[in-house]
């Protein structure tokens, strides 16, 4: 066995790299392969490197910012393919034996589909990570866009260590580094300090310590706040030589509507009714009657119950009382400010107040996932990396600024009750959340910078320390601070994070990372939103209104060849041109099952049953000991997704009653043939259109194939087959 | 429902018909990864990766009723997908990115042998992307989160698609030294 140098290591990854990019010319091939055979030590390095690349294509979802692809070419794979049709790739004779039984047909194709999907997860993965996916947030997507910094789970101890590696750039060469010099390079221009809203004629609220009342007079009716927004896009737009998308068909956008809004797809009767009415107003009457819909506002009592304490609920905290919580103050349409108030200053019983939830399920390592969680969610910004070392390139985001925040959680306590009667179920303890009594208000927090430092902080927020006297909870003065903050800080993330949630993408790159570094496009009209927001009261229902029926909102989700739209893996921003298509969150894809096979079988919608839908969506969930206490959310369109799916007994049982249950409808048209009535109300019932004309061919050339059964049992299971196929379909599980 | 021959094996819950159950399917998805990582040192490009892995599962489908529960999945798998990679070769021999067969096998016993800390490195590869520079990994971005190809991005950023490849094969390597030095430290620190 001869010796490898370092030279032939470095020729050998040369090659490999030629080989990886399908660039190896005759004569490089041969010199590859005698390197391989002649000295097996860089077999081993050949394979790592191959298995480098082949990495970064397979977890393309663990580099990619991209809320929605702007590559035509995956668009096209969606577009066309649902599994009712076998996509193009795989090899011919694949298609000639799968003209044999029941579930080889669908397996072949979800088999096939699965392929093409897996590699596609980047976007499904992506867009679950915004619009209304909760707190999942996978590790790798910190470190990939907050900039160069430690990964959550290097900074596992909350107490900084302060001989910890100084965080560098990756060396363009490789001679040793120089990391500060790197840096100063490699710096971002950091954008002028985000408007203040000095420009606009906000000013600032008279009587700090109250909350705006809804009734006070708007700066702006809604009819001119959604002629402003559609103007300033429209500017935009023209600035920047971009068409925008045309509008989206009825069809499509009915079902975008109930699904944002309500979180599910509308029932056959619900688009029927939709698309058969001819005022041309049906788009704002829709809106209006889902908004005052109680479904809702249990949606996003929904959304909001997974982002404050995530699926898992490793802390066993009350989920039961804290989702009470959140549907009340949801359904009376309480002033945001006022939730977030609630929320950050709760104190009281788990099962009384069952804000207190949120706290109980982050105070654990001194409250630094509080702090963390509340900043994130509340504010808009990524502060956990502060906790060990100020922000690399925003110069006001310091770790000074990350334990004076954390000071206002400090003298928060939490106590288990002991209970003798028998309401409390055996599973859930029942905590008490108050402040320290008798604390010192003056008392520090203490901290260690990266040189080893202790350092002592009082309570601050946004430069602002609180009068610490012994009244008033260090809590409840945050809450005023919240209220009060000129920049608008709680209203700004909560719109930037509402505008995703319509339209897939933010803002700013990351919904939650609003701070300097990050540079939000069309700043006027986020000003704008959150002026008029704060002038509403912090109003959920109106902010939702504006957005829902901007001009933007109504168009497609499809680029088309005016459209530019920039990719989203560039620095550049969107522009809103058009609605970024997102995949369903678990929740949605429960019910929209649930929803589509009702509507299926012409029953009524029954009401969901919790416990069932949340076992089922845990099956996607693994909690992540991280110092934000996250989770993974695995959910994303690929194989694993439609295995599981269809091997779900729940769900084989489920299609099968509703099949029959459309077969023995009476109220059948007589004039149309039953195969074609009821294709065409699965296809309406699950993905709100008509069968298309290659969707028909295949299900007819799927009946003929059942030749050999009678008549109606063929009939059956055909129907069954395509309900499997769409209820399997990108098409279905993505959100137009 | 149509009764189903033996020889087609479709995927439906132990319940029913005796079909592969929860576990198999379970293990099946772990498995995905792994196995595209053992196919890919293999093939000459990334697309007859995906049609190899392809292939494999639809065998490893029609074969579910051999596995024995209880053994190592993982190394069966692999097994399936080396056949697969052989018959694939011979499919295509006429491909010009191919490489003999003798390295072939080489390369196949090394990876049949390989210990599957996939989870590791994906995770330390996650971090070391990250700790990019800007343009750089603005690169990798576009080469592998855009599915474009090389030309692609070079014709996208206006540059020489040679000076593009250079490039790729640079990162490459500095992530792979950042990878390599991410699970030495891990390895130390446990």
């Amino acid at each position: 066995m001869t010796q490898t140098t370092p030279k032939l290591q470095d020729e050998l990854l040369n090659l490999a790299s030629l080989y990886c990019d399908e660039r190896l010319d005759h004569a490089q091939r041969e010199r590859l392969t005698s390197l391989l055979l002649q000295h097996e030590e860089l077999v081993g390095l050949f394979v790592e490197y191959l298995q480098l690349h082949g990495q970064l294509v397979w977890d393309r979802a663990l580099i990619a910012d991209d809320a929605c692809s702007a590559e035509s070419a995956e668009f096209q794979f969606f577009a066309d393919s649902n599994a009712t049709s076998l996509p193009g790739r795989g090899p011919r004779k694949r298609r000639a034996r799968s003209s044999g039984s029941a579930r080889e047909w669908i397996f072949a194709a979800a088999a096939v589909v699965a392929c093409g999907v897996l590699l596609t997860t980047v976007n499904l993965v992506r867009n679950s990570g915004q619009g209304n996916s909760p707190s999942a947030t996978v590790v790798s997507t910190d470190t990939s866009v907050s900039g160069p910094g430690p990964s959550p789970s290097d900074t596992a101890a909350p107490d900084p260590v302060p001989d910890q590696p100084q965080p560098d750039l990756l060396p363009e060469t490789q001679e040793s580094p120089d990391p500060d010099m790197l840096m100063a390079d490699t710096l971002p221009a950091v954008p002028d300090k985000i408007p203040a809203g000095s420009e606009s004629s906000l000013a600032p609220l008279e009587t700090p310590a109250e909350i705006p009342e809804s009734d006070a007079a708007p700066h702006l009716t809604d009819r001119e706040m959604i002629a402003r927004i559609n103007e300033m896009l429209t500017d935009s737009w023209q600035e920047r030589g971009v068409t925008a998308a045309p509008e989206a068909p009825q069809e499509v956008w009915v079902r975008r509507a109930y699904l944002t809004l309500a979180g599910r797809v509308p029932t056959i009767d619900e688009t029927q009714r939709f698309l058969t009415s001819a005022s041309g107003r049906s788009r704002i009457l829709l809106v209006d009657q889902l908004l005052s819909d109680h479904r809702t506002s249990d949606n996003l009592a929904g959304i909001w119950l997974n982002l404050l304490i995530g699926r898992t609920n490793p802390r066993a905290v009350d989920d039961r009382a804290l989702l009470a919580f959140l549907v009340e103050q949801f359904r009376q349409n309480r002033p945001w400010i006022e939730t977030v108030g609630k929320l950050v200053a709760a104190e009281g019983r788990s099962d009384q107040n069952g804000a207190t939830n949120f706290l109980l399920a982050h105070l654990n390592d001194q409250a630094t996932p509080a702090t963390a969680v509340a900043a994130r969610l509340f504010l808009g910004e990524q502060v956990h990396c502060t906790q060990c070392h100020n922000h690399p390139f925003a110069k006001d985001r310091t770790q000074d600024e990350f334990w004076s925040l954390n000071a206002f959680f400090k003298q928060t306590e939490r106590k288990r009750v002991a209970t003798p009667d028998s309401t409390t179920t055996a599973d859930k303890a029942l905590w008490e959340l108050t402040e320290k009594v008798g604390a010192d208000p003056r008392e520090m927090t203490f901290y260690e910078t990266r040189r080893g430092v202790p350092t002592a902080v009082l309570p601050k927020f946004a430069g602002l320390t609180p009068e610490l006297d012994r009244g008033v909870s260090r809590r409840a003065q945050l809450v005023r601070l919240l209220t009060d903050d000129p920049e608008h800080r709680v209203a700004r993330s909560m719109v930037n994070r509402m505008w995703a949630h319509f339209f897939g993408v933010a803002f700013t790159p990351q919904v939650d990372d609003m701070g300097p570094h990050s540079d939000p496009c069309l700043p006027e009209l986020l000003d704008l939103l959150t002026d008029g927001f704060v002038r509403s009261g912090y109003d959920l229902r109106r902010l939702m209104t504006w957005i829902a029926l901007s001009d933007a909102w109504q168009l497609s989700s499809l680029p088309d060849a005016g459209n530019s739209q920039p990719s989203p893996e560039s620095e550049e921003t969107a522009l809103f041109s058009h609605v970024c298509s997102r995949q369903m969150g678990p929740e949605e894809v429960y019910e929209s099952i649930r929803v589509a096979l009702a509507s299926v079988a012409g029953q009524p919608l029954a009401a969901s049953i919790d416990e069932h839908r949340r076992k089922w969506v845990n099956e996607f969930v693994q909690s992540w000991g991280t110092d934000e206490n996250d989770e993974r959310l695995q959910f994303s369109g690929d194989v694993s997704q439609a295995l599981l799916m269809m091997n779900g007994t729940d769900l084989n049982q489920a299609i099968t009653e509703a099949v029959q249950a459309l077969l023995s409808a009476s109220d059948r048209p007589q004039r149309s043939s039953a195969s074609e009535y009821c294709l065409n109300r699965i296809a309406m019932s699950i993905l709100s259109r008509e069968p298309t004309s290659a969707e028909v061919r295949v299900f007819n050339a799927r009946l003929r194939s059942l030749n050999e059964l009678p008549a109606d049992q063929a009939l059956a299971t055909a129907l069954e087959d395509m309900t499997w196929a769409y209820l399997n379909s990108a098409a279905f599980i993505s959100v137009e | 429902m149509t009764p189903i021959p033996d020889t087609c094996l479709p995927p439906q819950s132990a319940a029913s018909t005796g079909g592969p159950g929860e576990d198999f399917v379970r293990l099946f998805t772990q498995s995905q990864r792994a196995l595209y990582l053992f196919i890919i040192p293999l093939v000459s490009s990334t697309a007859d990766a995906e049609e190899v892995l392809q292939e494999t599962n639809v065998v490893i489908w029609s074969k579910w009723s051999q596995f024995q529960p209880g053994t190592n999945f993982l190394a069966w798998g692999r097994a399936i997908a080396r056949l697969e990679v052989f018959r694939h070769r011979r499919r295509r021999d006429s491909r010009m990115h191919m490489l003999g067969d003798a390295v072939v096998e080489l390369v196949a016993d090394y990876v049949t042998d390989q210990p599957s800390d996939f989870d590791l490195r994906r995770d330390a590869l996650a971090r070391c992307v990250g700790r990019l520079r800007d343009r750089d990994r603005e690169l990798i971005q576009r080469r592998y989160g855009g599915g474009c190809t090389g030309d692609d991005v070079a014709a996208q950023m206006g540059r020489p698609a040679n000076s593009v490849y250079q490039s790729f094969g640079r990162i490459r390597r500095v992530l792979m030294e950042c990878v390599r030095r991410q699970l030495t430290e891990a390895e130390f620190a446990s």
